[in-house]
């Protein structure tokens, strides 16, 4: 006997991607919507590798989702899987535990959905025992693992769990438990959700595993996302890790070390972009460049960031299936000349305080809250929520804009 | 960066020229001064200093000595600190060698110049007279802040503000206050939209959950609309049931009463009623049936016992009818009518045969068949008499045309000889077309003309030549002066002209020069009333004396007279005073008495060059006299006026060539007429001869043209008669051959003729006719003859016919005597045709009767038919009837009916009742009718009562079929709402967009936020950096001002202008004047004084550069000068100061300022070097 499934979580099913690259219209045609597409694939993979059943630990749907267009998608993938016979187990994590969507939407009797008392289902053919506890709120800063039944004698025991883990202080805590307590319990596989990062832990006879977000959504969730499937057989517990994401997000950095000419820039992000390409294991690479280093072209660079871009958006077309999303330039000149250069004073004039005397930061900061009142609500307070806040974020551009401007005189003096 | 050696190897006027400037002094002033006269090449030097540093110009202008790709100047230079030897080309790229040649980075030189540019290094440290105005004027004429102008006008870093306001511009295409078209509005518009898009989009769960309680109820409505209809229908259903029933029982009841009186009739069999009412119509009719048939065959035995028929006749029938249908009945009737005509005409056929017999001359007795001719006779003769006439007439014309034809010929010949031998034009013809197209006495009119129009011409070309007079001999016979000689003469002239002039040009301005110095001598002498050396040393000399006067007044022990002393005192001081005053004033006026000094020496020196002058002018005027006498002499020589210039001698001898070259076009002209004249009169013999040869005759005094005409007229008229000859001839020979046609025709004509006359002969002699018979006679009798054939036949038919006729009614009378004996009509003497329509008018007498006696016999036995038919149908009737009777007595059909009828509606009652009975069964729903009435029972409420709520039922029933109708709509359309949600990623793209663009303007703003808060904070910094340097520098600038000006201005300082700042110098003591203000001079110091706190200022945080100053002291006296050569001394502490000067005044004062610390250097005398030749640099 033998009893194979898939194992993930943390769907969040039409989350959108968060990628400036989706301003082309052409690249949001390929890989918008990716959550949904990266799930189509988790279900194609079901159906490939015909197993038993789907797992999904928790966080299918992002809790504000409100839109009854994705749980009537979920329902068809739903119903693919149980016609081919394929049963799937869902907990609710934090995400979802209050999502509107799923109670009214009628999902076929195979999909099992548990509830927040903990229970276990047996699969009577296969001796396989699922056991489940879903979020019943948001907030679960109690362990759930009290709420699972012991382990069935004679069956393979699986347990789905939302779980932030051991977690730590700064963070939230969502029914914190250990791994050892985990071990403990008498499961032949524990299959996690929550953190959106993979993690495989095995100790002694019991598999744990936190499959990871099965697509990542911005540049903080990079790196190859994927699904894992699991085969529970005479030899025990064994795991494989399946790539599902349509699109991978990595942050691509590109030295410029001394690098003279605008050429050389341009072959070092044709390398970087490339290498990165190479590495990925979805259908495209999303980089955000990030150009470092020392070079005379610095001011150059800072200045004409929309040739930069240019360029590396040229250099992803011609690579394929990559696409840049930014262009972050971190570029200083070799050796600063210190001395009597004007730019120089000026620079060391702003250094000691002249380019933010108060008035200039009263300035600063009439101008920051002019533009905060204008942006869409939603970005208001990415621009300071608070004064403090707002203090900080001048302290920022006073520094950023400074070195920017300086920048592009510096530029436009070498070009003179 | 100091300069330590300058080579100009190869560049304006220099080659291979150097300076030194020795190595940087330790503790002194590293000034230099650079003499040179004009044109020694200062500027030169200073172009060449900049060219170093920043490449040779593109348009150089120092190429006039060597060219460009030549070009090369160098040097020694020290930057920061080490030492570099430097060479520049002029070339595009890699301009800057080292020593070795080869390329040198330009970087090695921008290391020292930053960002100093050619200009701004021209305008604040290379200064000439222009550049020192230039950027002074700019920075007095530029609008805005002064301190930027200083600021950038020290650290040659100018548009900073523009930059960062550009920087801001880029910044405001985000967003920018109070504005509203920018990209932030944009964005956030189509945020909106997508927003929009989204909710018209989305379906929300809790929209989801709406629909599904709206189809929920939707449902819920429709069954309980369905459950209310069906509780109304069933009382609806239950109340028709009630009144049907009532109604069916009552009619029930009427029924049960009809019958009751009815149970003793016997029960109808099935069809018996229908069948007695058939039996007693079908009886009447069967009994009608029998009475007629009994009538009628009483009526007709009657009717053909009546009848009597002739039977005798009957038997003759076959007989009669064969009489008429034989047709001999109707030939009888024709031989009756015909017989007398035909053998009337029988007897005019045989009248007529008789006549043509006696006509042809034969007996009359003569078988009229033995004249006729065999039929070939007959033809052969007929053809002969149809051919004679041809024949004998072709003849008779075939001779007469004979005849003809030869008269023809007789008189062609005769024409043809009448023509006699024509004269042949043949030659004569071609001559005169040769002559035509020579055309002679055109040729010679044009060229008459043309010799006319040469000699016009010639006539007009020499009169061109006056003043010359003369024929054209003596104009060819004149031997002209060479193009060289004329040249010769030209140049010669014109140079001493020339020369002359400019000597006299020189002339007049050394006379105005002396006037000039004359005037000015006069001038200084008028207005500062110079005391010469003869009225100072007179002063001097009184002076003296009276002192001496004086003093010899005081002896040193003798008495004082003090009167006397006081009087020579007074003298003493007043001569003292007036010595004072003319040593005051020369002193004063020191420079006036050089200046009138120099002025003398110059009008000496002036009025010698003006004598020198003089002589020359003369000798030259004397020249220029002889040379001018050879030229009016060679002029008279020609026959031209003596002032005629060599100038003009070229065109009057380009006009005599002209004129000889037409004499010779008329000489030409006049030999070619010559030549026309002789061809025209040979050919006008040749005419002749020829036209003499044709026979005619020449009219000597015509001309060609006329005898050309006349020997045309005459060729013409020769051709026209050769022709008729022709024609003449073309007829004769066919007036020849026509004869001989007509004779050949003649002949066989002749001998048709003679064949004819035999074939008669012979014809006639086989016949009756005889010999010597005429054609026309032998014609007749055959016409007579071919009537006589017919006539014979038409005899012999009439005979045939007549003879038919009486046979035909012989028969016929036989036939009828015959039957009439048979039918026993005495026949006596009547017409036969009588006897038998009568025998036919019995005959069908009898006939009638017979056939009507077979008609009646068969009516009759057909009426006896139709009898027993009748007898049968009634038997049957009866048996029937007496069965029906058996089981209804009755005596007769009319009470049978009656009876049956009765039983019949016993039985519709009957059924009526079972009908009724089972409705009502079927209405209540029950078995039997005792539970019906059980039923009925139950039911209290009236008829009326119930139809009324039946009618309420009605109404409410119509309400609940919409009401449900209305409810299962709404069902439906929630319901297909409900499955219509589907699940596409459309909404989720939306936001995903949305979200997409928030980004996009998170970003932007970011942009946003650096670039403006950027561009604030460097406006800021930039703000402090220009006062802290405007400061400094305004203090520098003020006090250099104040030395320049000698304190006559003690500082700088700045005021608001309407337009900006406004730089204001404060003078001594009080008051101040804004810089536009100050005279030239003042502004020129302080523009310099701007330009050596400039430097100051750019020295303090930066390399210094070598300063270039190129006599900048032209406005300044003495003592400014001196000033300012400290200065310049002073700055050249903090870096290399050149200064170069052509003045050697300005060495001096130099030197005595700064001693030892200036190095004065001599440019090589400008004698030495080749002048350039125009281009100055």
């Amino acid at each position: 006997m033998s009893f194979r499934f898939i194992h993930t979580a943390d769907v969040h099913l039409d989350s959108p991607l968060l990628s400036l690259a989706l301003r082309d219209a052409d690249i949001a045609e390929m890989i918008g919507n990716a959550t949904r597409q990266s799930f189509e694939k988790t279900v194609d993979l079901c159906l490939e590798e015909a197993v038993d059943a789907l797992m999904i630990a928790g966080d299918l749907y992002d809790g504000e989702l409100r839109s009854m267009k994705t749980a009537v998608f979920f329902g068809g993938q739903m119903r693919r899987l149980t016609e081919a016979g394929i049963g799937v187990f869902i907990v609710r994590g934090n995400h979802d535990a209050e999502s509107v969507i799923t109670k009214q939407l009628s999902l076929p009797d195979e999909v099992h959905v548990f509830s927040g008392r903990g229970e276990a289902v047996s699969i009577p053919d296969k001796d396989v025992a699922v056991h489940g506890v879903s979020f019943g709120k948001p907030h679960m800063t109690d362990s759930l693992l009290p709420k699972y039944k012991p382990p069935v004698e004679g069956a393979a025991n699986i347990g789905l769990l939302h779980t932030s883990l051991a977690g730590s202080a700064e963070h939230d805590v969502y029914a914190p438990c250990s791994l050892a307590d985990l071990a403990g319990h008498g499961f032949d596989y524990w299959g996690l959700g929550h953190i959106h990062k993979r993690q495989v832990h095995a100790k002694g006879p019991c598999t744990v595993v936190m499959p990871g977000i099965p697509q990542g959504r911005h540049v903080n969730e990079a790196g190859p996302k994927s699904v894992t499937l699991v085969e529970i057989g005479a030899q025990g517990v064994t795991v494989e890790e399946r790539f599902t994401a349509v699109a991978q997000f990595e942050r691509v950095g590109v030295a410029v070390d001394g690098v003279e000419d605008w050429r050389g820039v341009v072959r070092a992000i044709d390398d970087a972009v490339g290498a990165a390409r190479d590495g990925v294991r979805a259908d495209a690479l999303v980089a955000r460049l990030e150009v470092r280093g020392k070079t005379p072209l610095a001011p150059r660079l800072r200045r004409d960031r929309d040739l930069l871009v240019g360029e590396a958006l040229q250099s992803a077309a011609a690579i394929g299936k990559a696409f840049i999303e930014a262009v972050a330039i971190d570029v200083g000149l070799p050796d600063m000349p210190s001395g009597h250069d004007p730019i120089s004073e000026l620079r060391t004039l702003i250094a000691s305080g002249a380019g933010s005397t108060d008035a200039v930061r009263a300035g600063a900061l009439d101008l920051l809250t002019a533009l905060q009142e204008q942006l869409p609500a939603e970005l208001r307070d990415e621009f300071g929520a608070d004064d403090a806040a707002l203090r900080q974020k001048v302290d920022h551009y006073l520094k950023l804009g400074s070195e920017d401007v300086l920048a592009r005189l510096e530029a436009e003096r070498a070009d003179a | 960066m100091r300069l330590k050696r300058f080579d100009l190897t190869r560049y304006g006027l220099f080659t291979d020229f150097s300076i030194s400037f020795g190595e940087r002094p330790v503790s002194k002033p590293d000034f230099h001064i650079l003499y040179g006269a004009n044109e020694a090449g200062k500027s030169t030097l200073r172009s060449a200093f900049l060219d170093l540093l920043f490449g040779i110009e593109r348009q150089s202008i120092y190429d006039f000595k060597h060219p460009y790709p030549t070009m090369r100047i160098g040097g020694a230079l020290e930057i920061n600190s080490s030492a570099r030897e430097l060479i520049r080309v002029k070339k595009e790229k890699n301009s800057l060698l080292g020593p070795d040649d080869q390329p040198v980075s330009d970087a090695v030189l921008s290391a020292a110049l930053g960002s100093v540019t050619r200009d701004g290094y021209e305008t604040m440290f290379s200064l000439d007279d222009d550049t020192l105005q230039q950027g002074g004027d700019s920075i007095l004429q530029s609008k805005g802040d002064l301190g930027q102008l200083l600021f950038s006008a020290a650290s040659g870093l100018s548009d900073l503000g523009r930059r960062l306001d550009e920087v801001r511009a880029e910044a405001h295409a985000f967003y920018r206050a109070g504005t509203r078209r920018h990209d932030l509005a944009d964005a956030k518009k189509r945020l909106q939209e997508l927003k929009d898009e989204k909710s018209k989009t989305d379906l929300q769960a809790s929209q989801y959950a709406a629909l599904i309680k709206l189809e929920a109820d939707a449902r819920t409505h429709h069954e309980a609309a369905k459950a209310a209809r069906d509780i109304s229908r069933a009382r609806r259903q239950h109340l028709s049931r009630v009144l049907a029933a009532r109604s069916a029982r009552s009619a029930l009841a009427v029924l049960q009463a009809k019958l009751a009186p009815m149970a003793a009739i016997q029960d109808l069999p099935e069809g018996w009623l229908a069948e007695a009412q058939a039996l007693s119509t079908q009886s009447a009719a069967a009994e009608s049936e029998a009475r007629l048939a009994k009538e009628a065959v009483e009526r007709l035995t009657e009717e053909r016992g009546a009848l009597e028929v002739d039977d005798t006749i009957l038997g003759l029938k076959q007989d009669v009818e064969r009489l008429s249908d034989l047709g001999l009945e109707a030939r009888f009737r024709t031989a009756v009518a015909d017989i007398p005509s035909r053998k009337q005409e029988h007897d005019s056929v045989v009248t007529e045969l008789t006549e043509i017999i006696q006509r042809l001359g034969r007996s009359s007795s003569e078988d009229p068949a033995s004249l006729l001719l065999p039929t070939a006779t007959e033809a052969t003769l007929n053809g002969l008499v149809g051919r004679k006439a041809a024949v004998f007439e072709a003849d008779a014309t075939a001779r007469e045309e004979q005849d003809k034809a030869k008269a023809r010929l007789a008189r062609a010949a005769k024409q043809v000889k009448d023509f006699g031998d024509p004269a042949d034009v043949a030659g004569l013809a071609a001559l005169v077309k040769r002559m035509r197209a020579a055309g002679y006495d055109k040729e010679m009119a044009r060229i008459e003309r043309q010799v006319a129009t040469l000699k016009a011409e010639l006539d007009a070309a020499l009169k061109r030549l006056v003043p010359w007079s003369g024929n054209i001999d003596t104009l060819a016979a004149l031997v002209p002066p060479t193009a060289s000689q004329i040249s010769q003469w030209q140049e010669t002239l014109s140079g001493l002209e020339i020369e002359l002039r400019d000597r006299q040009r020189s002339l007049d301005d050394r006379a105005d020069e002396r006037d000039r110095l004359i005037a000015d001598i006069r001038s200084i002498e008028a207005t500062t009333g110079v005391l010469d050396d003869a009225t100072a040393s007179g002063a001097r000399a009184r002076r003296t004396a009276a002192w001496q006067a004086h003093r010899a007044g005081i002896q040193d022990d003798g008495p004082v007279d003090i009167d006397a002393l006081r009087s020579t005192a007074d003298a003493f001081e007043n001569s003292m005073d007036e010595d004072d005053r003319v040593t005051e004033a020369r002193q004063r006026q020191s420079t006036d008495v050089a200046t009138l000094r120099e002025a003398n020496a110059a009008l000496i020196r002036v009025n010698a060059e003006i004598e020198k002058l003089g002589t020359k002018i003369a000798a030259q005027r004397r020249l220029l006299d002889g040379e001018a006498a050879v030229v009016a002499s060679a002029m008279a020589e020609l026959g031209l006026t003596r002032d005629t210039p060599p100038t003009a001698l070229a065109g009057w001898l380009d006009r005599r060539e002209q004129a000889l070259a037409k004499h010779a076009e008329v000489r030409d002209a006049l030999a070619d007429l010559d030549a026309a004249r002789a061809g025209r009169s040979s050919a006008a013999a040749r005419l002749a001869t020829a036209m003499t040869a044709a026979g005619l005759a020449v009219d000597e005094d015509a001309s060609i043209d006329e005898n050309l005409d006349r020997a045309e007229a005459e060729i013409e008229r020769g051709n026209r008669l050769q022709s008729d000859i022709r024609s003449a001839l073309t007829t004769l020979e066919q007036a020849q051959s026509d004869v001989e046609d007509r004779d050949r025709a003649a002949k066989r004509i002749a001998a048709d003729r003679r064949s004819w006359e035999a074939e008669w002969c012979a014809a006639l002699q086989g016949c009756w006719l005889g010999e010597r018979r005429s054609a026309e006679e032998v014609a007749e009798i055959l016409r007579v003859l071919r009537a006589l054939p017919g006539e014979t036949e038409k005899r012999d038919d009439l005979n045939r016919r007549i003879e038919q006729m009486v046979a035909d009614s012989e028969r016929y009378v036989a036939a009828v005597v015959a039957l009439a004996d048979k039918a026993g009509i005495p026949f006596e003497s009547a017409h036969p045709l009588s006897v038998a329509d009568g025998l036919r008018a019995r005959l069908d007498d009898a006939s009638r009767n017979d056939n009507l006696r077979d008609i009646k016999q068969k009516e009759g036995d057909k009426a006896n038919a139709e009898l027993r038919g009748a007898a049968e149908k009634l038997r049957i009737i009866k048996a029937r009837f007496d069965d029906m009777a058996a089981r209804y007595p009755s005596d007769g059909f009319t009470d049978l009916l009656e009876t049956l009828r009765m039983a019949g509606e016993k039985a519709a009652y009957r059924a009526q009742i079972d009908r009724r009975e089972r409705e009502l069964l079927e209405a209540l729903e029950c078995t039997s009718l005792d539970d019906a009435e059980a039923f009925l029972e139950k039911e209290t409420s009236d008829n009326h009562a119930l139809k009324a709520e039946a009618a309420q039922l009605d109404s409410e029933l119509a309400d609940h079929d919409e009401m449900i109708s209305e409810h299962f709509h709404a069902h439906q359309t929630a319901r297909k709402a409900l499955e219509s949600v589907s699940g596409d990623a459309d909404v989720a793209r939306i936001e995903e967009s949305r979200r997409t663009e928030l980004l996009d303007i998170k970003e932007q703003a970011d942009r946003y936020l650096a670039l403006s808060i950027g561009a604030l904070a460097a406006d800021n910094a930039l703000r402090a950096f220009r006062d802290r340097h405007r400061s400094t520098m305004m203090k520098r600038a003020g006090a250099a001002f104040a030395t320049i000006t000698r304190n006559g201005f003690t500082d700088l300082t700045t005021t608001p202008g309407n337009d900006g700042e406004l730089l204001v110098g404060l003078k001594a003591g009080s008051g101040s004047m804004v810089a536009s203000e100050m005279s030239k001079g003042t502004r020129f110091q302080l523009y310099l004084a701007l330009r050596i706190a400039g430097y100051g200022e750019f020295v303090q945080d930066r390399e210094a550069l070598p300063f270039f100053a190129d006599d900048i002291l032209e406005t300044f006296d003495d003592d400014r000068s001196a000033e300012t050569f400290q200065l310049l001394s002073e700055m050249a502490h903090q870096g290399q100061v050149i200064y170069l000067t052509h003045h050697r005044h300005l060495c001096d004062i130099a030197e005595q300022v700064c001693g030892d610390a200036v190095t004065i250097h001599a440019l090589p005398d400008p004698a030495a070097i080749p002048q350039p030749l125009s281009r100055k640099a």
